[in-house]
């Protein structure tokens, strides 16, 4: 009772990182919405009560306190029940899309961990996204990428795994662990963000350099 | 608990609303005794009865002066003299995670100039050391000493 299910959702969200989402507890939700029927029963038990005795509310309220109390703190748990649930499923929904622009890696592992809707959700917003960044249809260039504005038009790169042979428009690069590479920014943030490589400064590459 | 300014989705204010609170319910509760106290004997809560409120509860019954609300213990008497004494020593996190986001709803229903004398001495004793740590203070032991008395919102303020 009293919102203690529902704050474990929302505990369960606040103790994952940004870049992770736990498990969609679909019990948990089922229980929460269980509470917040029992506390509607009971509060229409009440109010049968107040209207059986034919008194306007405020009358009724002060010849029963007690009851009227009960009205108060069952409509006060219905909002924090349902304050909380919606929380949980907003937060939810903005750490699915803010994924989507911080890393496709990440927003395609996490799919196990989301509900059927969650889901649906997802691909929806992929698709919107997609055809907002298309030419003809949209801007005609791929927003997620470039997210800070670049202050240089090339990046320095160390390989985090072994990708072998890759073709890119601006040369062939041969992606072996631990090589640095010097490539076109917007070629190497889509690989930053599929975490095959990450970015340096010039001067921490301390290992072969390859062009 | 919605205080003006605060977003419905806050995930801080949320959690910073399960603080326990203590109150007195003036006027009894109809079949929520064991529910509200679990050391109730019988169905209703009966009046009078002294007990700790999760925060978010609090507004709507002393709006209806249902309950009356009094002030945690860590913003009595004993944590001010501990915080003339030595503000940045204190450990704020173990007292009440969220000490100043708690200060301030309360201070929307007890109305009481102390409280908010409290929490301004403590913010402004605790700030000179937290402005300087987090700019000079090197990763260690020490750091996290004092990391670990740190309030939620201090950890913030330290992260930024």
């Amino acid at each position: 009772m009293f919102g203690k299910r529902a704050v474990e959702l929302i505990n369960e969200i606040a103790n994952c990182t940004p870049e992770n989402l736990p498990a969609y507890n679909d019990e948990l939700v089922r229980l929460v919405i269980e509470e917040v029927n029992e506390h509607y029963n009971q509060m229409s038990d009440l109010v049968r009560s107040m209207n059986r005795s034919g008194q306007d509310s405020a009358e009724w309220g002060m010849e029963h306190p007690e009851e009227a109390s009960a009205l108060v703190v069952h409509h006060a748990c219905i909002l924090r029940n349902k304050r909380l649930l919606m929380t949980y499923v907003k937060e939810r929904a903005e750490r699915i899309k803010s994924l989507k622009w911080s890393s496709r890696t990440a927003a395609m592992s996490i799919r196990p961990q989301l509900s059927a809707t969650e889901v649906e959700f997802q691909q929806a917003y992929d698709r919107l996204l997609t055809k907002y960044c298309r030419k003809g249809t949209g801007v005609g260039m791929d927003l997620t990428l470039d997210t800070t504005p670049p202050s240089d038009p090339e990046l320095s790169v160390r390989v985090r795994k072994d990708c072998g042979e890759v073709v890119l428009p601006s040369g062939t690069f041969f992606l072996k662990k631990n090589t640095c590479h010097i490539m076109p920014r917007e070629e190497a943030e889509g690989l930053i963000r599929d975490g095959y490589v990450e970015a340096l400064e010039h001067d921490n590459c301390l290992l072969r350099w390859d062009t | 608990m919605l205080s003006d300014g605060q977003d419905f989705y806050d995930v801080t204010a949320i959690l910073a609303g399960e603080t326990q609170v203590p109150a007195v319910v003036r006027k009894g509760v109809k079949g929520l005794g064991p529910a509200l106290d679990p050391s109730c004997a019988g169905r209703d809560l009966p009046a009078n009865t002294q007990l700790d409120l999760p925060m978010w509860l609090l507004p709507t019954m002393a709006a209806r002066t249902s309950a009356h609300v009094m002030l945690p213990r860590f913003y009595g008497e004993k944590m001010r003299r501990k915080l003339q004494a030595g503000a940045h020593c204190e450990d704020l996190r173990s007292r009440c995670l969220y000490f100043y986001d708690v200060a301030e709803a309360l201070n929307d229903i007890v109305h009481q100039p102390a409280l908010e004398q409290l929490t301004m001495m403590a913010f402004q004793g605790r700030y000179r050391e937290l402005l300087t740590k987090a700019h000079t203070a090197a990763e260690g032991p020490a750091l996290t000493k004092l990391k670990a008395k740190l309030t939620a919102e201090e950890t913030n303020l330290f992260a930024a």
